[in-house]
């Protein structure tokens, strides 16, 4: 920048000037490109400051992403409970992905055993279709589409729901979603059906017996709904259980049939599938002309992506850094520091004290143990990444045990 | 002023319990939205996630799709994701009308039972 007849602008950097004369032109490229670097160097730590082993965080803007360590493998799993986009992460050699379409809702009053017209119940729903593939990372571009697909509305006139959405990883993995009356497709086998909605046999003026409504299916990880309850109270059934918990991929359980209605009152509402995919379950009859129960809602679908990481890159993490140490006692102190960053990932950090390792840890913290009063140690910690590169050493703490 | 009435809560199907709210004016072609939000699990943050949705709490479109106003968040805050979604304002539903004095008149059998949305699970 040249500044004829005027003094520079501020900010700027004037090379052999009194302001700034100890610049030169790579000092310069290496403030501008700081600039950038260190709030990407400040959010990277913020997003690796809980932990460093099992389940971190990472990057997201939407949806859930895990890294989870299985074995010496890191496990990067996406997991999309709306339609978004999936990134493909630095590092990935394979992805494994479970697609899990929409399921429909139950029925309403479709129930053929039943005596009279009113007294049937509705059909539970069922689940979506599963499809599941392993892909090698190299054969997938740096982000792929993701669908995923809708539960479908219970049935609110006599009969069956109407299909549910399908999901998708792209073009190269594809459920289908549930019908009204049948599962959806996927290479899959785990299906879970909604319960049915309680009902009657006989005829309705004169008498009949009442069958009760009965449990949504079992879905991967949890029981179905259950069912409405006692019969002819017209008790909606309770909804589906979902899949939650990070790391379990699966199937939500089915939503339980509602109870049939032995006056006049509403059938009642089966129970809403749990997510994903859990169907909904079906709607309870009624009595004397009054109305049938509304079948529940099917769940949407997810689509899970897990994608295998590796290091061969041979670059190191960044050296801990902020080492404390609090709760001292006579024979023992935490320390803590702020988490180390890598191309890749960190697996764990390496604890030393006075130059022998103590501890190898997966968080940011450390209890060391064992140690003697009014004693002086000197503490450094490493960090080791996924290919066993280990960071240099941070900068030594010191602290002394109290009496 | 945009507004948005609480018409259900605990509404299954979806990542996380949902509350279903109707919007006046209506947003991308529905009266209603729904909001879920994933509980935080295992050091990652839960996440508060807006839907269309059917007036029975349903997705509105084929397919799950974020709508403004999901964010991230451990805390979630109905009102302000409401609010980003568009300019939305969390009011109370209109009193209903008390019915007059003396014996109700003669009615059609009109009552809407799905909209009974149940509370468990």
């Amino acid at each position: 920048m040249t500044t004829p007849g005027g003094d520079a602008p501020e900010g700027a950097y004037v090379i052999g000037s009194g302001y700034g004369s100890d610049v030169t032109e790579d000092s310069v490229r290496s403030m501008t490109r700081g600039n950038v670097l260190n709030p990407w160097s400040r959010a990277q730590n913020n997003y690796q400051t809980s932990t460093a082993g099992m389940y971190r965080e990472v990057t997201r803007l939407d949806n859930r992403i895990d890294e989870i360590i299985f074995g010496n493998e890191l496990v990067n799993l996406a997991t999309f409970s709306t339609s978004g986009t999936w990134t493909k992460p630095p590092g990935a050699t394979r992805v494994v992905v479970n697609v899990l379409a929409g399921s429909s809702g139950g029925g309403c009053g479709n129930n053929s055993a039943g005596g009279q017209a009113d007294w049937q119940g509705g059909f539970g729903g069922w689940s979506g279709g599963w499809q599941r593939a392993t892909i090698l990372a190299g054969d997938l571009p740096e982000t792929v589409e993701v669908v995923v697909g809708a539960g479908s509305d219970g049935a609110t006139t006599r009969g069956a729901a109407v299909a549910a959405g399908d999901s998708a990883f792209g073009t190269y993995v594809v459920a289908v979603g549930a019908s009204g009356t049948n599962y959806g497709t996927g290479n899959y086998s785990f299906r879970v059906r909604g319960g049915d909605g309680g009902y009657a046999t006989g005829n309705q003026v004169v008498g009949g017996e009442y069958v009760s409504a009965t449990y949504g299916g079992a879905g991967s990880f949890s029981p179905g709904g259950e069912a409405g309850a006692p019969n002819a109270s017209g008790n909606p059934g309770v909804n589906g259980y979902s899949v939650t918990e990070v790391g379990k991929i699966g199937m939500g359980s089915g939503g339980g049939g509602g109870a049939q209605n032995g006056g006049g009152g509403l059938g009642g509402r089966g129970g809403d599938g749990g997510w994903p995919s859990g169907p909904g379950g079906g709607g309870g009859a009624s009595n004397l002309g009054g109305p049938l129960g509304y079948g529940g809602k099917g769940s949407a679908g997810a689509v899970f992506v897990m994608t295998y990481l590796e290091d061969t890159l041979g670059i190191a993490p960044t050296a801990p850094t902020g080492l404390a140490a609090s709760e001292i006692t006579p024979s023992s102190a935490k320390i803590t520091w702020v988490a180390s960053t890598d191309d890749i990932a960190v697996r764990n950090y390496k604890v030393f004290v006075d130059g022998t390792e103590v501890a190898a840890v997966d968080g940011i913290s450390h209890t060391v143990t064992g140690l003697s009063p009014a004693t002086t140690y000197q503490v450094t910690v490493r960090a080791v990444d996924l290919g066993g590169n280990a960071s240099n050493e941070s900068s030594p703490l010191s602290f002394t045990t109290t009496v | 002023m945009p507004t948005a009435v609480k018409v259900a809560e605990n509404v299954g199907g979806f990542a996380g319990p949902g509350t279903l709210y109707r919007v006046d004016p209506p947003m991308n072609g529905t009266e209603y939205v729904l909001l879920y939000h994933q509980p935080p699990a295992f050091g990652q943050h839960g996440q508060l996630c807006v839907i269309l949705a059917t007036k029975n709490g349903a997705s509105f479109t084929r397919d799950v799709r974020p709508q403004p106003g999901t964010y991230v968040t451990d805390d979630p805050n109905h009102a302000l994701s409401l609010q980003l979604a568009g300019g939305y304002v969390v009011t109370e539903p209109a009193p209903v009308e008390t019915p007059p004095e003396g014996p109700a008149p003669d009615e059609p059998a009109t009552e809407d039972p799905g909209a009974s949305i149940p509370t468990s699970g």
